[in-house]
């Protein structure tokens, strides 16, 4: 007994050593996503807060960005409405309405990066503004990420450029359906697989979310196809996409709340059952 | 206790700079530097080795979570400081009268500085990046990115260095 408290106290610096070096590994390697969601959560208001506050220094850097980029929207907004006042009066006016399946809870980004290979988003829109997790957050350009965390006031999530993201997408000509995921090697490109080699695939096609999302509204924009490849033997292609978003600097997003999502669920354990 | 207490304000600092400026810096888009581990560095020269293991823990933590990186940091630091007294003493052969001073410029001589410094810096960011891609396939991205970033930090902690320490040692 006596010889192994003298082992411990010769070799204590090497048994802390390997101590924490595995609970940091166990952290890293983890892949069951309770742990990271949790710590996630504890740390959210801390971190939140404190990326809140180096934001501020950045919106004021970047007003003249956003100015443009606001500005363009209004642009847009203005050309679609115009197509609605160019109605003739004469038309017969049906009335109904269209079910709303998505409502959109605007947010800043006050955190995030691109150039690791799993890249995160924080939001300054938390529980108390209506978000939950699962969420899907986009732009006016196009997709954004997903929230895995939520706190009071913030919340946190994957980006596009993350190994654990895929969306289901497809190619609005034709309207092939696959699936859209990074491969960690440029912030500006995503890779679409899935698409059967048969189809006539061009550049500056543009790729958008299918109809399988549930999270994020059917026909959100994603990018453009730039280049493809074909290798002999396979089946599918594998297509480079130009993401329509900077993830360099996002500035202001949407957060996607589906306000279907319960019932779809309900329905969906019902079946399994 | 000024000494102790200068020690955890540095890092402090370090790693205050670290999360507002240094994790925003992105060069060639493979990489950024990471001058925080210089908190660890600069720890006394034979200090006892379970306070620096925890004390690489808590800091290498501190910066996974601002980075969502969970753990790819603490790891990191954790390594560095476990290896650093084998480096210094049986590798650049740091004699017994330094114990207890910070390694410094003035300290341990310019050039064992320079090596303590690049080594410390590679094993940390070989690392970092290596957990952070981890895939065998893109083995040669993992070398450059280590490359470039650790040339990047170690420059950045020279002039930290130069700036702040160099005459201080000098007039030692």
């Amino acid at each position: 007994m006596r010889n192994l408290f003298v082992l411990l106290l010769r070799y204590h610096a090497l048994i802390l050593f390997i101590g924490l070096e595995v609970i940091s590994l166990s952290l890293v390697f983890s892949k069951n996503s309770f742990q990271r969601s949790a710590i996630l959560n504890a740390t959210q208001e801390v971190v939140g807060y404190a990326q809140n506050t180096f934001f501020e220094v950045d919106k004021f850097l970047s007003l003249g960005k956003v100015n443009d980029s606001l500005a363009n929207e209004i642009a847009q907004l203005k050309a679609q409405l115009q197509g609605f006042e160019e109605t003739p009066d004469s038309a017969v006016k049906i009335q109904y309405t269209i079910p709303a399946y998505y409502e959109f809870i605007p947010a800043k980004v006050i955190g995030n990066s691109s150039h690791q290979r799993n890249n995160y988003i924080t939001l300054d829109a938390g529980a108390y503004d209506g978000v939950e997790k699962n969420m899907a957050v986009v732009s006016s350009k196009g997709v954004v990420g997903i929230l895995k965390g939520v706190s009071g006031s913030f919340s946190s999530g994957i980006s596009v450029l993350h190994s654990d993201f895929a969306v289901g997408a497809r190619i609005k000509d034709l309207n092939e359906n696959g699936t859209l995921v990074w491969d960690g090697e440029n912030p500006e490109y995503a890779i679409l697989t899935d698409i059967p080699g048969h189809v006539n695939v061009q550049a500056n096609q543009e790729v958008e979310v299918n109809a399988f999302s549930f999270i994020f509204p059917e026909g959100t924009p994603i990018g453009r196809v730039v280049d493809y490849e074909l290798d002999a033997g396979k089946a599918f292609y594998k297509i480079r996409v130009k993401l329509h978003d900077n993830f360099r600097n996002l500035n202001y997003v949407y957060v996607v709340k589906n306000l279907k999502i319960d019932e779809k669920n309900q329905l969906e354990s019902k079946i399994k059952d | 206790m000024l000494a102790n207490s200068m020690v955890v304000l540095r890092a402090i600092l370090l790693v205050v700079v670290q999360v507002i400026l240094f994790d925003r810096l992105t060069l060639f888009d493979i990489s950024r530097p990471f001058p925080y581990v210089l908190a660890l560095i600069l720890l006394p020269i034979r200090m006892p080795k379970w306070q620096g293991l925890i004390i690489a823990f808590v800091l290498g933590y501190v910066v996974d979570i601002f980075n969502y990186s969970y753990g790819i940091h603490a790891a990191a630091c954790v390594t560095m400081f476990f290896i650093r007294d084998f480096y210094l003493h049986t590798i650049l052969g740091v004699t017994e009268e330094s114990n207890g001073l910070e390694p410094h410029l003035g300290t341990i001589g310019p050039s064992t500085f320079l090596l303590y410094l690049t080594g410390m810096v590679f094993v940390h960011h070989l690392i970092v990046v290596s957990l952070d891609i981890m895939s065998w396939q893109r083995i040669i991205m993992i070398l450059i990115a280590t490359f470039v970033n650790t040339l990047f930090t170690t420059i950045l902690l020279i002039i930290i260095e130069i700036i702040f320490y160099y005459q201080r040692g000098k007039t030692r």
